[in-house]
């Protein structure tokens, strides 16, 4: 009796203990990055370009850069993304045979390092295609490599609304894209949004796919075709290459998570209002 | 009289497995058919076949005949929607959209005809107060219809499903998520339109049987496979039935 109660506890609190390791690591990384990086950040570090490689000066070159690789990356990803999982989730079953192709083809894409996917998108995109090292480039790239974990997550989301209303919809004759559009999609908005963040996660952490693509030209880019720094590969630079660059470095990774907190309320915010509204669950 | 619905040497199978053979069964307009019998042995398979439901699960293979007024379902290239307007169908798990009440009522309704707001709006007040469902929700029409309980999602659902106005209603086991309260308003809400409707009723409650139909068919499992074993009127089954496992099965009435 007492012998079940006190391997309970010890179970409990080895939990315990699990649970606050982490939270502790998450918020000693958020501890440090913040008391370090707090200093630096002023409006002039937001706006004003990289001086002396990153030792002085700003980052607001890299901000417009990684915001325009990451557009030309989700304009790509998302409709793509999208039309498959609905393929696969809705209008396919899983014991034919193409279905099953596509499903393969995305888990063996998800599982291919991401200097790979740098590497194909140098020969692709720069050379074969002539887009040189561009923001295109890396944001095309970059599609490529988020596409397998989006379609997933957008796959898992679609799949986890009840088949009632798949019924419900068919015995009312409504017709499935409708069906989809009104109901399905909504209903699934949660998901989905998670299923992005984690693709922009990815993206925005990117660096070994972005450096043979996009290239690390640090001036303001003028238009799409030209090289532009990402944030990641800015940090990578900093903490690696630039002797007196950690505290930039620093400065630098926070507005990194800044941005991810930012789109992350801007993806709910706009999910929210075009999607998730339209049901009442 | 000539059915409404003929139902003839119909063979459903999954997977190469049968699960429902050599069923010959006739629907007669304007009555209820309730189609009994233990679990697995075929009766929502029979009903799938019936809306062509069937069409959405993999591997279901159907053999046979089934006409409605002339037009043949199993196998054959017609309008499904315009089938499915004309059969409604009610599961056994009450299943509102996740909308406001009355977007529930209005999303088919939108879907089939071209209506006004107005004209939505009345249709729904109409419909919502034939399943006796308006006194309940008329100051929440916009709320959620998956806060309402379950006997009233499923009474929502039945006017869902009539605002199509079809000829024939589907319903597979409508009240055995439902308490015995629920339960009897439903079935009096069966009784109201089962003069302009030709309903097939699936049901584990014997009692509700012999309550509510006209025609009841009894299914058994042989050798794993569902057959139809006998269907006559209602009267006939309860009281002097032939088959000897009918026979047990209705015992299971009175004990
Ligand atoms: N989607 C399916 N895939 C494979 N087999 C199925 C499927 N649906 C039903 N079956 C099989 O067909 C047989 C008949 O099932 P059905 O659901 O029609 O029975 P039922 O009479 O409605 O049972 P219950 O009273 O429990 O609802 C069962 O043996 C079942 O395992
Ligand atoms: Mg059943």
């Amino acid at each position: 009796m007492t012998d079940k109660t006190l391997s309970q506890d010890l179970i409990c609190g080895f939990i315990w203990c699990v649970a606050l390791g982490i939270t502790f690591m998450f918020c000693w990384i958020l501890f440090d990055i913040i008391s370090h990086g707090i200093p630096e950040i002023s409006w002039t570090f937001l706006t004003s370009s990289v001086q002396q490689a990153g030792r002085s000066g700003g980052i607001g070159p890299i901000i417009i850069s990684t915001l325009l690789i990451l557009l030309v990356c989700l304009c790509v990803s998302i409709p793509l993304a999208l039309a498959t999982a609905i393929l696969l989730s809705e209008f396919s079953n899983s014991h034919q045979r193409f279905t099953r192709l596509i499903s393969t083809s995305l888990e063996i894409l998800a599982g291919i390092p991401s200097i790979v996917f740098g590497l194909f998108g140098n020969a692709f995109f720069c050379i074969i295609c002539g887009l040189g090292f561009s923001i295109l480039s890396g944001g095309l790239t970059l599609a490529c490599m988020v596409l397998p974990i989006l379609t997933r997550s957008i796959e898992i989301g679609l799949r986890s609304v009840s088949d009632d209303y798949r019924l419900a919809g068919a015995a009312l004759a409504i017709p499935r894209v409708k069906l989809l559009w009104r109901i399905i999609l909504p209903a699934a908005t949660p998901g989905l949004v998670a299923g992005l963040m984690l693709g922009i996660g990815r993206a925005l952490a990117e660096t070994a796919a972005l450096i043979f693509t996009s290239g690390y030209v640090d001036r303001m880019p003028g238009s799409l075709l030209d090289s532009g720094r990402a944030l990641s590969i800015h940090i990578y630079d900093l903490a690696m290459n630039v002797s007196g660059g950690e505290t930039n470095a620093y400065a630098t990774a926070l507005i990194l998570l800044v941005l991810l907190l930012v789109i992350n309320l801007v993806a709910q915010w706009l999910s929210h209002r075009f999607l998730y509204r339209k049901v009442q669950l | 009289m000539t059915p409404l619905i003929s139902i003839k040497n119909l063979s459903i199978s999954y997977k190469q497995k049968f699960a429902l053979q050599h069923v010959n069964l006739d629907i007669f307009s304007g009555k209820i058919l309730a189609l009994i019998g233990p679990s697995g042995c075929g009766k929502t398979s029979l009903l799938n076949c019936l809306n062509r439901m069937t069409d959405l699960i993999p591997d279901c293979l159907v053999t046979g005949s089934i006409q409605l007024e002339q037009l043949e379902l199993v196998n054959s290239n017609i309008d499904v929607n315009q089938l499915r307007q004309n059969v409604g169908m009610i599961f056994q798990k009450p299943n509102p959209f996740p909308l406001s009440i009355q977007e529930n009522i209005h999303l088919p309704l939108r879907e089939h005809a071209k209506l006004s707001k107005s004209e939505q709006l009345g249709i729904s007040e109409d419909l919502l107060k034939r399943v006796g469902l308006w006194q309940e929700v008329e100051n929440r029409l916009t709320k959620p219809a998956l806060s309402l309980s379950g006997g009233q999602q499923q009474r929502l659902c039945i006017a869902r499903a009539l605002t199509l106005n079809p000829k024939v209603l589907l319903m597979d086991e409508p009240c055995s998520a439902l308490d015995p309260l629920s339960t009897e308003i439903i079935e009096n809400l069966i009784n109201q339109i089962r003069h302009e409707i030709t309903i097939v009723i699936v049901t584990h409650n014997l009692a509700q049987a012999k309550r509510l139909s006209d025609q009841t068919a009894v299914f058994w499992n042989h050798n794993q496979c569902g057959k139809l074993i006998e269907h006559d009127q209602t009267k006939k089954i309860f009281e002097s039935p032939t088959h000897p496992d009918t026979i047990a099965y209705i015992k299971g009435l009175q004990g």
